[in-house]
């Protein structure tokens, strides 16, 4: 055999030495919504996918269907010892992986929507409010836009569907109301809770009566029930909006625009940071700045009128430099307008 | 001329041998009762020959030819024609719809009546059937339906008529009607079936008896030469006290007073006294307010006015437990449905309303429990593999002796019966009768409501009609002969009220 | 002999389940033997299978013990979610905002807080049935959508714990049902149910009251006739019932969670209804087929996690087996239970 060949032998192994060694192993743990919901848990989802085609990684997930399996999940990746990072979606993971993280101190965990205080966990919360704020203040321009839009009514009424009475979902819903009151001080934003992640059908019937009562645009928070939203503007020949991913495309002539969390780049960053060897704890909250949040109109046939978007792009502008703070709670949302309005 | 032979017939349900070999042979244009006690398998075999169910074994022969019937819609091709005790009569049609209901003619769609119309009113006049065919059946009585249902199985063009226990719903005077219907129907050369545990109507219309038990034929006999006791004896397979003795009893205290009861339209100004040692028997067609009669006795409901007085106190305001309490035992109409618990075993139920007098603290005294309902299930001959097993494994005998063994082992002094030998054969009544009799002896007073005129004549010192309500006529139990009754039951044609005796 | 003809009908009926969705599975292109190795095998080869399972089976011991324990009365109490949340909130309340005390009196007040507002929740439904002639399964699911969402109230706006998440404060230690150990999820919750199985069995076959429930469960027109107070029964018996359900609800607080998170429950009261009738109503019988329904989610969760096989056909496998397992029985039950609705005892 000739020197070369040798030669080649050796760099094959080298690679796939190389190849093993360096294989990262990430573990999932998603919501209870669970794949499909086209939103938050396929946002993340699309990370982990990104992160295996470019970074080559491997990875293993769950799909919990209670609460009470959050806890058995995570301790069974970390006991296993085989992931180098575990990343857990949802707030409602926090108090299993309190417990989890104490248990294995070596091992890393990614926990997102919520606040674990431990040096293994690297903590991701969103200002979520950010970017309900700039599409809320599209919606207040878009609804009284009778000119582009032959479906919208002159009335500035908008909706918004909330997956649950919480602080976390109320964050996006004040945000929204108070982009569109910056906007237009007389909208009206009517709101409502599906209480369920997973219900379209409720959602559906929640979407339909605000669009009886005269709103043109009605936005979601409400995970895997927001699907029914899209159908109910189908039904009634209004617009949504859709939330987490990009969701225009499910009905691309009736959906305007998804507001975004960027949490592919979010999940694909923290995998990164293992690689690289750069990954720490802590708790790490992101905003319109951190480019983790946006909104896209990709992927939607329905044309949004440049001027609008320049004035969004203004609006984006003044909360990444810190000049507008934008309210993420109701109450604060009357002061937050007195106060911009001078 | 032979009009039916079924020879050989046999038929199992699961474990049960409902048919074994049996046999009959019936002519033509002969009234034929097929008598037997309850579960003897003359329904069975009366099915069989319509298509309901299929023989395991055996043959049918249809005027000398041998026929297989898989369907009752074949055996009503055949002729055979069958009318049960439940009538399968569609409620909210009229009688004449009812009637030709699967045989309409249409003339371009549109249903006509007029042939057929013509048809039905001819045989109704011709053979005394008296129905009024615009009727909705939901709103006529009990006898019509039945004429109804005969109607419209001789439209069908019967040959031969199945009638099960026909007279088990009618009145004695509509009984009488029947009867005259079915002469009429033999004169005209129809062939009639009647399946029937009662003697007396056997041997007042039939021509031949076919007597069956436990799914065997035991014999045929031509109705002149037999009589009651003989008949008996082949249903029940030993000697059977027909008539019960009735000792001479001195009549105590008044222990149960009624005043002025009244319920809603149901019960009407109701009084009575009943003394210890006394039968007070209501006689009456059903729903006269027997049942509420009974059930505000008890306490299970409320009457709009009036009073009841037990040992000379009020109890108008007793719970049913306060009542059992005090001594009042009750032994409701239906045993499935207000007396036994099915689905409990023979041990639960022989202590239901009584499990106060079987526990400590809360607890049952399981030990009691069982050595007491040993000794009930022995004392009332209620057969049965143990108290452990379920109370839905008794025949019906057994299980009303288990209904009236529970009341009359725990001592009551006011019995208050309703239909105690209803479905029940015949060896089971003369043994209640007697038990009935018994507690009478030891000066208990006791309530008897019974649909079956016979009982409460034999049974009662004291008889009281009961209609639309009210109490009609009230009087010792010799001073009214059956028709009397019969009439008082109708509505009564004697106006007149009369007092006897008391 | 007949219970093993009932043993086999049921291995048949399992069997005949499982070959239906392995045959969804191998149409799916997955490899159905693979699927139940991990799925049951992996929940009683180890000790870690085992645990999960008995954790998995804890809630639907009480739930299941809630609906037969009514079903014994001839109530079909499907509000047992219901029961089960504000038992668990009233746990979770008791728990997190007393003042310390010693561990048993806390716990104990806890425990008997759930009970007690899970039973009078369901009393409530008893009390319209009673008094109006409401048909209860209509009531107890109506007051399911009332006290979940007022518990949902309750744990965001009244009883919050300071931070996003809609959750109570934690229990303090003084009221918690202890957990066997670290890594392990299993806790007292366990054994008290257990214990529970054998009170009720006790009440239903052991005392007059229990013999009273099922007389007017078996036969109410009986049961009247025979001087028992139907009305305080059914009431009785709805009452104990919730208290069940509330129960299940505090002892997940108290033993799992640690509090009360909204959302905690993926159904463990509907859960309980296909329990307690697999179970045959009998407390027994309940005791064996939650520990089969708990030992079917973990093994789901097994084949979740070390499979590729997407978590849809868990629950297809999982309804399949309830399907053909329980289901029989269900319609059989519901046809008897609509007839006892009806027939309103006087």
């Amino acid at each position: 055999m000739s020197s070369k060949k040798w030669l080649l032998v050796v760099m094959v192994l080298c690679v796939v030495a190389v190849g093993v060694m360096a294989e990262v192993r990430v573990g999932v743990v998603f919501a209870t919504g669970g794949l499909g919901d086209r939103s938050f848990n396929d946002a993340g989802y699309e990370g982990i996918k990104k992160a295996e085609k470019e970074l080559g990684i491997v990875y293993d997930y769950v799909e919990p269907q209670a609460i009470a399996e959050f806890e058995s999940h995570q301790r069974a990746f970390a006991q296993s010892g085989k992931y180098d990072l575990i990343v857990c979606l949802g707030f409602d993971q926090a108090d299993s992986l309190q417990k989890v993280a104490k248990e294995y101190p070596k091992q890393k965990f990614v926990l997102i929507d919520s606040v674990v205080d431990a040096s293994n966990v690297a903590s991701i919360t969103f200002k979520d409010h950010e970017k309900t704020f700039l599409v809320g203040a599209l919606a207040a321009m878009l609804t009284t836009d009778t000119k582009n839009f032959r479906q919208m009514n002159s009335a500035a009424r908008i909706g918004a569907i909330g997956g649950m009475d919480i602080p976390l979902i109320n964050a996006f819903l004040a945000g929204y109301t108070a982009g569109a009151k910056y906007i237009n001080p007389n909208t009206e934003v009517y709101k409502a809770y599906v209480d369920a992640w997973n219900d379209p059908a409720k959602a559906k019937e929640l979407a339909l009566n605000m669009y009886n009562r005269g709103a043109d645009i009605v936005y979601h928070a409400a995970g895997g029930s927001g699907l029914g939203i899209f159908k109910a503007a189908k039904q009634v020949n209004k617009y949504a909006i859709g939330t987490d991913s990009n969701q225009n495309f499910i009905e691309p002539d009736h959906v305007l625009l998804s507001a975004v969390r960027r949490l592919d780049n979010v999940i694909y960053d923290q995998i990164k940071l293992v690689i690289d060897g750069k990954w720490q704890g802590g708790v790490h909250n992101l905003g319109l700045k951190e480019k983790a949040l946006d909104y896209t109109v990709e992927d939607s046939n329905l044309k949004i009128p440049q001027e609008m978007i320049d004035e969004v792009e203004t609006l984006r502008a003044k909360i990444v430099s810190g000049e507008i703070v934008v309210p993420d709670k109701f109450e604060d949302i009357d002061a937050f307008l007195a106060k911009v309005k001078r | 001329m032979e009009a039916l032979r079924m020879t050989n017939i046999s038929k199992n349900f699961g474990q049960v041998k409902a048919l074994n070999r049996a046999e009959i042979v019936v002519n033509k244009g002969e009234i034929h009762s097929l008598l037997g006690e309850n579960g003897a398998g003359k329904t069975t075999l009366m099915k069989i020959l319509y298509g309901i169910h299929q023989e395991d074994e055996g043959q049918i022969f249809l005027n000398g030819q041998k026929v297989t019937i898989s369907s009752p819609k074949e055996a009503i091709s055949l002729g055979i024609n069958m009318v049960f005790q439940h009538f399968m009569l569609i409620p909210n049609l009229t009688v004449m719809e009812n009637i030709i209901l699967g045989k309409e003619e249409a003339k371009m769609g549109v249903l006509s009546y007029g042939e057929s119309r013509k048809k039905v009113m001819e045989l109704s006049e011709r053979l005394g059937l008296k129905i009024r065919p615009d009727m909705k059946v939901e709103d006529i009585p009990v006898g019509e339906k039945q004429r109804v249902e005969i109607i419209k199985a001789l439209f069908r063009g019967a040959e031969i008529l199945i009638l099960d226990e026909p007279t088990a719903v009618l009145t004695p005077q509509e009984v009488t009607e029947l009867f005259k219907v079915l002469k009429a129907l033999k004169a005209e050369n129809k062939t009639i079936i009647i399946i029937t545990h009662k003697l007396k109507e056997t041997m007042a219309i039939a021509d031949n008896v076919t007597v069956l038990r436990n799914g065997k034929t035991q014999g045929v006999i031509e109705a002149k030469k037999a009589t009651p006791e003989i008949l008996a004896q082949m249903m029940v397979g030993r000697s059977v006290m027909l008539e019960v003795e009735k000792d001479k009893v001195e009549k105590g205290q008044v222990i149960l007073e009624a005043k002025n009861l009244s319920l809603g339209n149901n019960l009407k100004n109701i009084s009575f006294k009943l003394h210890e040692g006394e039968i007070l028997g209501f006689a009456g067609v059903e729903g006269n307010g027997q049942t509420e009669l009974l059930e505000t006795l008890v306490g299970l409901q409320m009457p709009t006015s009036g009073d009841i007085l037990y040992n000379k106190q009020n109890i108008i305001n007793h719970s049913v437990k306060e009542r059992l309490i005090m001594g009042i035992g009750f032994i409701p109409e239906d045993r499935n449905d207000r007396g036994l618990i099915s689905n409990f075993n023979i041990w639960q139920n022989c202590i239901l309303g009584y499990q106060d007098r079987y526990q400590k603290n809360g607890i049952l005294n399981l030990s009691a429990i069982y050595k007491e309902s040993k000794k009930l299930v022995d004392r009332y001959q209620i057969k049965t593999e143990g108290i452990f097993s379920p109370t839905s494994s008794l025949s019906g005998g057994n299980a009303q002796k288990l209904l009236v063994g529970r009341v009359f082992y725990h001592s009551p002094q006011v019995l208050i019966i309703a239909h105690p030998t209803r479905g029940v054969d015949v060896g089971a009544i003369e043994y209640l009768h007697q038990e009935i009799l018994a507690m009478r002896a030891q000066g208990k007073a006791i309530i008897l409501v019974s649909a079956d005129l016979d009982e409460i004549k034999q049974l009662s010192d004291r008889i009281a009609v009961l209609y639309e309500g009210s109490i009609v006529v009230e009087g010792s139990a010799h001073s009214f002969s059956e028709e009397e009754l019969g009439i008082y039951m109708a509505g009564g044609a004697l106006k007149e009220s009369k007092v006897v005796g008391s | 002999m007949k219970f093993w003809k009932k043993a086999a009908n049921l291995v048949l009926r399992f069997v005949l389940a499982l070959v239906a969705s392995g045959i969804i599975l191998y149409l799916s292109g997955y490899s159905p033997l693979k699927a139940y190795k991990a799925m049951f095998w992996g929940a009683i080869s180890n000790w870690d299978g085992i645990a999960l399972s008995l954790v998995q089976a804890t809630p639907l011991i009480f739930t299941g013990l809630a609906v037969a324990f009514a079903n014994n009365c001839g109530i079909f109490n499907i509000g047992g979610e219901g029961q089960l949340y504000l038992g668990a909130i009233a746990a979770g309340i008791i728990g997190a905002f007393l003042p310390s005390m010693p561990h048993f009196l806390h716990l104990f007040l806890a425990l008997a807080g759930g009970a007690v507002v899970g039973g009078l929740w369901a009393s409530i439904a008893a009390w319209l049935k009673v008094k109006a002639n409401a048909n209860e399964v209509i009531i107890t699911i109506m007051l399911n959508n009332i006290s979940i969402l007022l518990c949902s109230y309750l744990v965001n706006y009244v009883f919050k714990a300071p931070g996003p998440v809609p959750q109570t404060p934690e229990v303090q230690p003084s009221a918690s049902l202890s957990r066997l150990g670290t890594g392990t999820q299993l806790s007292t919750a366990l054994f008290l149910g257990v214990l529970l199985v054998f009170a009720v069995w006790f009440i239903l076959y052991r005392t007059k009251v229990g013999y009273e429930i099922r007389a007017v469960g078996a036969n109410p027109r009986a049961a009247a006739a025979a001087g028992i107070n139907v009305p305080g029964m059914m009431t009785l018996a709805l009452f104990l019932s919730g208290s069940l359900a509330g129960l299940g609800g505090a002892s997940q607080v108290l033993g799992l969670h640690g509090r009360f998170i909204q959302g905690f429950s993926p159904g463990y009261g509907f859960d309980g209804i296909a329990v307690a009738i697999l179970g045959g109503n009998s407390p027994i019988g309940v005791l064996f087929s939650a520990l089969l329904f708990g030992l079917m989610r973990a093994g789901g969760m097994v084949l979740d996690r070390t499979t590729k096989i997407p978590v849809d056909f868990v629950l297809i496998i999982q309804a399949a087996i309830i399907l053909f397992v329980a289901a029989p029985d269900i319609f059989k039950s519901l046809k008897g239970g609509v007839k006892g609705a009806r027939s309103v005892a006087k």
